[in-house]
């Protein structure tokens, strides 16, 4: 490595020496930059797996790690102010994280009924409903080009820092686009950190021996064929990851209660009530309240009101997340689904409880005396804990082209041929791409052993009849 | 079937798209432009797009759309809805602009294609800086990646002459 990218090193768990230039450690010292060691990479992970209390901050560093070596390996062409700009969008590419990482980020808004209605009854048009909150990736494209700390320093040293946000944002006519193209560096640091922090041993890939077989071609990264059962095997990682992390069954409820949280506070103006309020604070160089917008945030929210005594449902809620009482799942229905065919005997099951919760829910609510707020019904097919399936679980993916999909990888035979993994009937990914994970699940928060048998067996009963 | 597939399963009916038949790489092609034009329209179905090979591409919206099909195979809760009022004037403003011209001929995906990424080119590209292009720096740039079009400039005129028709050379959008 250059050693203008060794002005300081930073030793990390994940891959050991961490170099950065003079440029890169003054952005990572900018208050607004230090705001992610505030919010931690799993959310509410630590709920179940103690140490996983990684930051953002880490990651980010950890990802312009993996994007230098990237670069060293296939981009000789490279000129050393562009390569530094790639990097320093690696740095930044989280910096508008929300607390908690996601879980703010994806509350359903119900923006979908600004534009449509109900074929009978409810012909009114939702005028009221707020601007949602925006992506972290767009709050970045703020922080960056519009907060002071982070806008001068890259000026000051001759970098547009609208060029580093479209590198993050994948819209750079020119420089090759690492971060949002056919293979994932985020995600290579992702699943070795967070196997890590939590001790779960699904997740450790080898890094080394994927980044040292790329090559990058028509500005596209491709992976050598010798490195094909690495990446099969990363891929496949990020399924057991899927399942015993990111959706572990105790991990899932706590976010959602906390979305349901978020969503009651919005109703009662206690939280910032639009998007346009968390862009404002972004924007405001001076903002206290963005530097202070991390995971803490929610913290005090939900130590206010665990002891409110005029909400109780939101109260019950709030120290659910506070004195780590997880709902009860008193239903559970999981599987494979091939090419969009959910298992016979699974489908009937499927498609009323999806279809009739909605009209269900008033009863159970009646019989067990309570309140629908602490009733959860989770789909979690429709639920996007990755930006991306656990495989690139498209119907017919060997019919695209290969311009079309950024999360397949692209294998470049010995030949020279490229072509994507999944079409490649030797590979176990061609047949496990065609699978989909399909979830359902309800819980209920603030309940006993002997109530949650009960609902089950109720629920139960109404799915069979 | 949440209240976001609903939405996109009534706009894909409202577009030409109610089958969902997006097996050939053409179809897809026009799928991706036709959302990407409307939502320059107001309507925001949260996809955000990249350039790719054949223009501005929401690799969201490719496994939305394969999940949706399988969906509707199952789940039928779309049918309880419709697009409203405003939404169907929005989308009457895609019709303008994807109608293709008379001279020179342009087949559809080709059309789309052309009016998207002069849009993408125009307004969310970032190219050295360059704030405000006209037509001319853009159709340059577009040539760059995209020589088959560098023999179309009448086409091309005429792409950017429908978007300035809907305001859509002088705003990004008409949200």
């Amino acid at each position: 490595m250059d050693n203008d990218f060794r002005y300081k090193i930073i030793i990390e768990p994940v891959h050991g020496d961490i170099g950065l230039s003079k440029l890169e450690t003054e952005l990572i010292n900018t208050p607004t930059f230090q705001r992610l060691k505030g919010i931690k990479q799993l959310g509410f992970a630590h709920t179940v797996y103690p140490s996983a209390k990684h930051t953002r901050f880490e990651h980010s560093l950890g990802v312009m790690h993996i994007m230098g070596r990237v670069i060293d390996n296939t981009c000789e062409e490279l000129g050393k102010e562009d390569i530094q700009k790639l990097r320093v969008a690696a740095l930044l590419h989280d910096v508008g994280h929300y607390p908690y990482s996601h879980v703010m980020e994806k509350i359903d808004w119900d923006s979908a009924k600004k534009y449509m209605k109900k074929k009978q009854g409810d012909g009114n048009r939702q005028n009221d409903i707020p601007q949602k909150y925006p992506s972290h990736e767009d709050l970045g494209k703020i922080v960056i080009t519009e907060r002071k700390d982070i806008k001068g320093i890259l000026k000051s040293n001759g970098i547009d820092p609208k060029e580093i946000a479209s590198l993050i944002k994948g819209e750079h006519q020119n420089l090759p686009n690492l971060l949002n193209r056919s293979f994932d560096i985020d995600r290579l640091d992702y699943l070795a950190r967070d196997s890590i922090s939590t001790g779960l041993p699904y997740g450790k890939v080898d890094i080394n021996y994927i980044v040292n077989n790329l090559e990058l071609i028509e500005n596209e990264v491709v992976v050598r064929a010798k490195a094909r059962n690495a990446v099969e095997h990363m891929l496949i990682a990020r399924y057991f990851m899927f399942n015993t992390l990111y959706m572990h069954k105790t991990v899932f409820a706590f976010e959602e209660i906390i979305r349901r949280i978020i969503l009651m506070l919005l109703e009662k103006g206690h939280i910032y009530k639009s998007g346009g309020d968390i862009k404002n604070i972004a924007r405001r160089s001076n903002s206290r309240k963005f530097l202070a917008f991390h995971d803490g945030y929610i913290n005090s929210l939900i130590d206010k009101y665990a002891s409110n005594k005029k909400d109780k449902v939101l109260a019950t809620l709030c120290q659910a997340i506070k004195y780590r009482k997880p709902p009860k799942l008193v239903y559970a229905f999981g599987d494979l689904v091939a090419n969009g065919k959910i298992m016979k005997e699974h489908s009937n099951i499927h498609s009323k409880s999806k279809s009739n919760w909605d009209d269900k829910v008033p009863e159970f609510v009646t019989e067990f005396k309570i309140p629908e707020e602490l009733w959860f019904f989770s789909n979690i097919n429709g639920a996007s804990f990755e930006k991306r399936h656990p495989f690139v679980s498209l119907a017919d993916t060997a019919n695209l082209d290969p311009g079309e999909i950024k999360e397949l990888v692209r294998i470049k035979e010995t030949s020279g041929e490229i072509k994507n993994l999944v079409t490649d009937k030797s590979s176990i990914l061609h047949y496990l791409s065609r699978l989909k994970p399909t979830l359902l699940r309800i819980y209920v928060v603030g309940i006993d052993d002997t109530k949650a048998q009960q609902i089950k067996g109720k629920i139960k009963e109404w799915l069979q009849s | 079937m949440n209240r976001n597939r609903v939405l996109l399963k009534l706009v894909l009916d409202a577009i030409g798209f109610g089958n969902i038949d997006i097996s050939e790489f053409a179809s897809r092609k026009i799928l991706q432009k036709k959302i990407y034009l409307l939502q320059l329209t107001g309507i925001d179905l949260g996809y955000r797009y990249n350039w790719y090979l054949k223009g501005p591409y929401c690799p969201s919206l490719a496994g939305d759309a394969f999940s949706l099909k399988e969906e509707v195979g199952y789940d039928k809760e779309y049918e309880k809805y419709e697009l409203n009022s405003e939404t169907k004037q929005k989308v009457s403003i895609l019709e303008k602009i994807e109608n293709l011209p008379d001279s020179p001929q342009a087949t559809e995906d080709e059309w789309l294609e052309l009016v998207a990424s002069l849009h993408y080119l125009k307004h969310i590209a970032y190219w050295g800086g360059k704030n405000n292009p006209g037509f001319e720096e853009v159709f340059q740039k577009l040539i760059e990646s995209k020589p088959h079009f560098s023999g179309k400039k009448d086409l091309a005129d005429l792409a950017w002459g429908r978007l300035n028709e809907v305001g859509l050379i002088e705003n990004k959008t008409l949200a």
